[in-house]
């Protein structure tokens, strides 16, 4: 019976090979029409130095996402300086992951405690969208955003502007000509200099010296303080300038920031936006290709190259298992949100009871509030939050910090659906999440992550409730039920999340096949620069 | 066919400005200057930045904002779509079509001012006072009378180069703004001019007892010719010139209230602008102090919020008046003879801290 079967004619193709082969492959990223120097190589190679310098950084807050105290030792002493640089978290000879966490408290730790596991910046330059929640469409807003939040960086605005004229200047101003570094930032030493020890200008022949301060709210104050923010503001209302305010998280540098002048405050977001644009062009160099998995691929995946347990496993990826229903394409992501069951669990992980009406006006969430345009920061929800936040987003790729004058010219015209669904190629087709309807879909859903590099990116899920990929691997087993990790599970479970009635043996092979997806990046991008010595602030 | 008194019509219930049958081409003559406002050393950008964002409070139309309602300075002065929008039945109260922006007919946008290739950068000086002082665009054509132009043409040559000098530091913002729709487009393209400068001889003159004449006629000067109190606060008129000019300062002028972006239930449809001369219909019986704070900070004589928002709330432009400029205001309103104009109901607000 059996030799009837054979040699007569080919077998079938396997069809599981030609699902498999639909992942094979990384492509080159980009464009990016709103970084109009995403692909140029000195802003990459400006980028790269930024990447790498821990001078951007602030000090230890030692607070969660929720402004609460920390209960576990973070990075530093509080108020200490946490000298990181984005390789810190983000390194990019791992994965671009973090691997410095404490993997008690599964999040990432940078001045404080994050509520979610740091994501990676190698292949990230894929991304449809960005951040667990959706709440960027760049990475330069992303890094826009996190260069100042007080759970990451905790840098300021001012601070690398200060940082760049005095440590990067001639590079600086080769790449941005459009951009001139205002005068009054011309050295730290010499601001420093004018300075008196409350941060106020110095009299000059007792006057306020007109050239590099300025008298608007009636003290003497620097156009450029070296350290400074936006303090927080509930929707709806002003920033004001409270020079009375104590430095605080929500009012950090003394409110230095709204106190300046509102044309010198462009000027400083302008200076801060060119860095992440920098940076976003350096991250466009991060590329992992040639895994195990794409050698195997280009070998018209010729049995035995990549070993009987993951050939095995990738089969299970594409069929059973049905990894490859969201993690699709040679990024191995749908880009998409959804909800696989991950609870909230974990000291720092907020869950939506701790988030009270009327908590977002002290700057902490409010999962009982639902305006649209004034997100109120519910973030055990996910991208319920996150794009909520986007479509509140004011460094978005229709903002005018964006290079994309299409986008930008339509901006107005972002907030009606049937606008964006007349113009799906608008703003590099991110226009499709501006009007996106907000349902219940959303809620406790996050998005699927790229598994190229997987194995390096330990722990896993947003939370980093999973120390392995055995460990996640179960979870999906299960349908995403977890009833023995506690925490809390918001929405609903999407329903391609099923029991899987995988073998042990079977997850295992599962295992076998996500360790071939680790592949090699130019080390070109990865070797360290030289980064200027720190600045005297 | 859309008749120029129909253009009235929409304009008037559009509540932003009239304009009429038999306009005639503007008067070119140089504008009579009552008492410019002390300056108190200001540097031209800094007079300029004063007048556009705060007496003129040209910022109220040419910047955007935010979702949240506040003024998305990061577009300052960028212009706005469809700032403006009537229905195609011309906006008139007891119109059932609600604007749509979507119809094709009836949206206004306000220019981009910045310093950009699609905002005024390549403007010379003479065209954006050209475009200021009377309605005459950059590319020829000719503003609609949403833009008080016809008010701003009575300003001193020192305020007029002081906007300009501030208009060169603006940040540019790249923001092409979309064409007018009918019935602007029509006004636009007309080979007249779409409203007469107002004669400062006809905006009243202190009454000869009122004490202060020097502090009321700077109030005059800020609240007429530089400033843009006398355009709400006069019922607007179907003619060359789109004010009642026998009654200026009475207030009657009408506006819905979604046009106050007043969106609450407990709002009166329709919001008449208050009288200001001291009557006893108008501001008689009001405090130095109760006039200032209405105008700064939208707070009336019973502590309610006015339902206008150039008084008061998020994008408030008079609260940043100085306080000299407020007590010269509050003079000349004083100095008004009185007149009767029952504007009531007064439209009142929650109340103000």
């Amino acid at each position: 019976m059996g030799v009837f079967a054979c040699a007569c004619t080919a077998e079938p193709p396997d069809p599981s090979l030609a699902l498999l082969a639909t992942h094979a492959g990384v492509g080159t990223p980009g464009p990016d029409t709103s970084n109009k120097y995403w692909n140029v190589p000195a802003a990459a190679a400006l980028g790269k130095r930024f990447y790498f310098d821990t001078d951007f950084s602030g000090v230890e807050t030692a607070a969660d996402i929720l402004l609460q105290p920390m209960t576990t030792p973070g990075r530093a002493a509080a108020g200490a300086r946490i000298k990181v640089s984005c390789n810190s978290c983000h390194d990019v000879t791992m994965g671009g992951s973090d691997h410095t966490s404490d993997p008690g408290n599964r999040v990432s730790f940078g001045a404080g405690a994050y509520d979610v596991n740091g994501e990676q910046t190698i292949n990230a330059a894929f991304a449809d969208i960005i951040y667990w929640n959706g709440r960027n469409d760049t990475l330069w807003s992303q890094i826009v955003a996190v260069v100042e939040s007080h759970v990451s960086v905790n840098g300021s605005r001012l601070r690398v502007a200060w940082r760049i004229a005095d440590a990067y200047r001639a590079e600086y101003e080769a790449l941005f000509p459009e951009y001139p570094l205002p005068p009054q930032l011309d050295s730290i030493a010499a601001q420093k200099a004018r300075l008196a020890s409350d941060g106020t200008c110095l009299l000059v022949a007792g006057a306020c010296p007109t050239d590099t301060c300025t008298n608007t709210t009636g003290t003497c104050l620097p156009r450029f303080p070296l350290e400074g923010r936006p303090g927080f503001v509930v929707p709806g209302q002003l920033a004001t300038c409270d020079r009375s305010a104590t430095d605080s998280l929500l009012q950090p540098y003394q409110d230095a920031y709204d106190c300046m002048d509102l044309t010198d405050q462009l000027a400083v977001t302008r200076i801060y936006v060119n860095f992440a644009k920098a940076i976003e062009a350096y991250e466009f160099t991060l590329v992992s290709k040639n895994a195990l998995f794409d050698q195997w691929a280009d070998a018209d995946f010729k049995p035995g190259l990549l070993g009987a347990s993951p050939e095995r496993g990738a089969k299970l990826f594409v069929g059973k298992a049905a990894c490859a229903e969201c993690h699709k394409g040679p990024e191995f992501s749908d880009w998409d949100f959804h909800n696989i069951g991950v609870p909230q669990v974990g000291a720092y992980v907020p869950t939506t009871t701790q988030c009270h009406a009327g908590d977002y006006a002290m700057g902490k969430c409010d999962c009982t509030t639902d305006d649209r345009f004034a997100p109120t920061n519910c973030l055990p929800i996910g991208a319920r939050d996150g794009l909520r936040k986007l479509q509140a987003n004011k460094f978005r790729r229709d903002s005018v910090w964006s290079d994309d004058t299409d986008c930008q010219n339509h901006y107005s015209l972002h907030t009606d659906p049937n606008y964006t669904a007349e113009n799906p190629t608008q703003c590099d087709g991110r226009i499709k999440y501006y009007t996106k309807t907000l349902d219940d879909s959303l809620r406790g859903a996050w998005r699927t992550p790229s598994l190229r590099d997987v194995a390096l990116t330990a722990p896993y899920m947003h939370d980093g409730m999973y120390a392995t990929l055995r460990d996640q691997m179960v979870h999906y087993n299960k349908g995403g039920i977890v009833p023995d990790q506690g925490g809390e599970v918001n929405g609903t479970i999407d329903a391609k999340i099923k029991v899987l009635n995988l073998t042990d043996a079977e997850l295992d092979d599962l295992v076998a096949f996500l360790q071939t997806l680790t592949g090699e990046v130019d080390p070109a991008a990865t070797t360290p620069p030289t980064v200027p010595a720190d600045s005297p602030f | 066919m859309v008749t120029m008194r129909a253009f009235g019509m929409i304009v008037m219930m559009a509540a932003i400005a009239g304009c009429g049958d038999n306009i005639k081409v503007q008067n070119d003559a140089p504008a009579a200057v009552d008492a410019p406002s002390a300056d108190a050393g200001q540097t031209p950008v800094e007079r300029g930045r004063y007048i556009m964002n705060n007496v003129a409070a040209c910022t109220f139309c040419h910047t955007p904002l935010n979702p949240d309602g506040t003024r998305d300075n990061t577009r300052l002065f960028a212009g706005v779509d469809c700032l403006v929008d009537i229905p195609p039945c011309f906006g008139m109260v007891g119109c059932a079509t609600p604007p749509d922006p979507n119809d094709g007919f009836g949206c206004i946008s306000s220019r981009n001012l910045t310093n950009d290739a699609t905002g005024l950068k390549n403007a010379t000086d003479a065209q954006i006072k050209d475009a200021f002082l009377n309605g005459h665009r950059v590319d020829g054509k000719k503003l609609a009378p949403v833009m008080p132009f016809y008010l701003l043409h009575n300003m001193t040559d020192a305020d007029a180069n002081a906007i300009v000098a501030y208009i060169r530091t603006l940040t540019p913002v790249v923001h092409t703004v979309p064409p007018n729709q009918e019935p602007w487009a029509t006004m636009n393209n007309a080979s007249t001019d779409s409203a007469q400068p107002i004669d400062p001889a006809t905006i009243p003159m202190p009454v000869a007892s009122f004490p202060d004449q020097a502090a009321a006629m700077r109030g005059r000067y800020l609240t007429s010719q530089v400033g843009l109190c006398i355009d709400c606060h006069t019922k607007d008129a179907m003619a060359a010139i789109p004010l009642d000019t026998t009654k200026f300062f009475q207030g009657g002028r009408q506006f819905t209230k979604e046009q106050l972006g007043l969106t609450a239930a407990t709002y009166p449809a329709i919001i008449n602008t208050r009288n200001l001369t001291p009557d006893a219909t108008g501001l008689m019986g009001w405090t130095t102090q109760q006039i200032k704070d209405a105008i700064s900070k939208g707070k009336d004589q019973m502590g309610k919020a006015v339902c206008a928002a150039t008084h008061g709330g998020v994008t408030a432009s008079y609260a940043a008046l100085t306080d000299p400029d407020l007590s010269d205001i509050t003079s000349y309103l004083q100095s008004l003879a009185p007149a009767v104009n029952d504007t009531s109901p007064d439209c009142m607000g929650p109340a103000v801290p």
